[in-house]
């Protein structure tokens, strides 16, 4: 124990003779450590570990589980006490820079904005200049929540992002009428390990190219689905009170976010 | 040259080509973003370190529980549970030196859970042994002071002979680094009793340190 001026402090309750014996106390704790280790060693020769065996195939993923929500929690607080506050103060800054330079939209607390870029290809007769450049007109802005991969980069003036529902390979966004409130429609990504279901029962099916991808268009009263894949995700996409061609620049519009 | 986006259809003026290429987040959560980047290095270094030491937790909470399973699960979570708030600390200890904190840090979880639970090391008489009085060296023994010399390896290799009751003593005090009041209320004695059982199981173990050096010589 030191002092602010780094001279050692002897702790009230510790005498010199204490504190001598506890630095034999640190030799013997390593020297029984070495014992204890030194036993297990043997333990695993003999093969009498059953019972530790036993003890921890009931005990690792519960313990395991504990390290990682203990530090899931640290980080959320260490964001929350410490990186946030200073966070807000550069991103005072940033927002007050970016109102006065212009140009790029600042998103409400509630959704991230993701930038779209474009490659400008300059070619000059000794060299190609090559630069990526913001296209403002294509960036658009996601829910907060969203834990997809993808997401649509068009969503009808009429409607708006509403509930997000983010679970491991299933995430789902409604999409909801901006002058009723009601629930218009909803955007899914799917990975191999979810299962989806869509009713099709006395519903038209006919097959579509989303993009450079397969899938189909269900349509059933006023409503309309699309469900297809690329490879590594699955969507599905249900709109009612818009038309098809709607429906299918939606989620050609669809981009990979992460 | 133009190239149209099968995605959308715009095109442009300016030789590019459109890569849907995403730069990252901006606007206000740009930091945010960055900052939200998981940081596993702790997780996985503390994850490493149970799959790692796990059978000397399991066997130090035996020594403590071993009738109990339930109890040797919640000192080995528990013990984890504050291995991970030491994490920083854990990480600056010196490789070779890991075990013994981890050993540690369960005796510790052990001894607070025995001390909870009110359940007392009453399988040993902690009272000062009126033979014991008699045979500790007087102030007078004056060779001995003079002339003896016991090191720490002394001790060390002195401490098997002990008996159960004064090793715990001593592990209580210069291990665990328990308060005396803390010693009485493990072993189920009062204060003043347990600093003289302390004492005496320190000077019986140099006694013995010293007895045993002294044949040692004489040989």
């Amino acid at each position: 124990m030191m002092t602010d001026k780094g001279k050692p402090v002897i702790p009230e309750d510790r005498s010199l003779e204490d504190r001598a014996y506890d630095l034999f106390g640190e030799m013997l704790l390593q020297r029984e450590t070495a014992a204890a280790l030194a036993g297990i060693e043997a333990e695993k020769a003999r093969g009498d570990t059953a019972e530790m065996d036993a003890f921890f195939a009931k005990q690792d993923v519960k313990n395991l589980q504990r390290i990682q929500r203990h530090f899931r929690r640290h980080r959320a607080r260490v964001f929350f006490r410490q990186t946030l506050p200073r966070v807000g103060q550069i991103a005072a800054v940033i927002i007050a820079v970016v109102a006065v330079a212009g140009g790029v939209a600042i998103a409400t607390s509630h959704t991230l904005r993701v930038q779209v870029m474009q490659l400008l290809v300059n070619i000059e007769e000794e060299y190609t200049e090559l630069k990526l450049q913001e296209d403002p007109a294509a960036s658009f802005d996601i829910p907060a929540e969203w834990g997809g991969e993808n997401y649509p980069s068009f969503i009808p003036d009429d409607l708006v992002a509403g509930m997000v529902f983010s679970y491991p390979d299933n995430n789902s966004v409604e999409l909801i009428d901006k002058r009723t409130g009601a629930v218009r429609g909803e955007f899914s990504e799917y990975g191999a390990d979810t299962e989806a279901n869509i009713d099709t029962e006395d519903a038209v099916q006919e097959p579509v190219t989303i993009g450079l991808n397969n899938g189909f268009l269900v349509k059933k009263e006023t409503r309309v689905s699309l469900y297809w894949g690329d490879g590594r995700k699955y969507f599905v996409l249900t709109i009612s009170d818009h038309d098809e061609s709607t429906a299918i620049r939606i989620a050609e519009s669809v981009l990979r976010i992460k | 040259m133009r190239v149209a986006n099968p995605f959308r259809s715009v095109e442009y003026s300016m030789q590019n080509f459109d890569m849907n290429q995403i730069m990252g987040l901006s606007g206000t959560m740009l930091p945010l973003s960055i900052l939200l980047i998981e940081n596993d290095e702790d997780r996985q270094f503390l994850t490493e370190q149970y799959l790692q030491y796990r059978p000397l937790m399991y066997k130090i909470a035996s020594q403590f529980f071993s009738d109990n399973f339930a109890e040797m699960e919640d000192a080995v979570s528990s013990a984890v549970e504050r291995l991970c708030k030491k994490c920083e600390t854990l990480k600056q200890v010196e490789c070779n030196k890991r075990a013994s904190y981890i050993v540690s840090t369960v005796r510790n979880v052990c001894l607070s859970r025995l001390r909870e639970i009110g359940r007392q090391r009453r399988n040993r008489d902690y009272t000062p042994d009126a033979d014991v009085v008699d045979s500790i060296p007087s102030p007078e023994d004056v060779q001995g002071i003079v002339f003896d010399r016991v090191f720490a390896s002394d001790l060390l290799d002195t401490f098997p002979e002990l008996s159960e009751k004064d090793k715990d003593l001593i592990r209580f005090r210069h291990i665990d680094l328990l308060g005396y009041d803390v010693i009485a209320q493990q072993v189920g004695i009062t204060e003043i009793a347990a600093r003289t059982a302390v004492s005496r199981a320190k000077s019986k173990l140099e006694r013995l340190a010293m007895n045993k050096k002294r044949v040692e010589n004489d040989d």
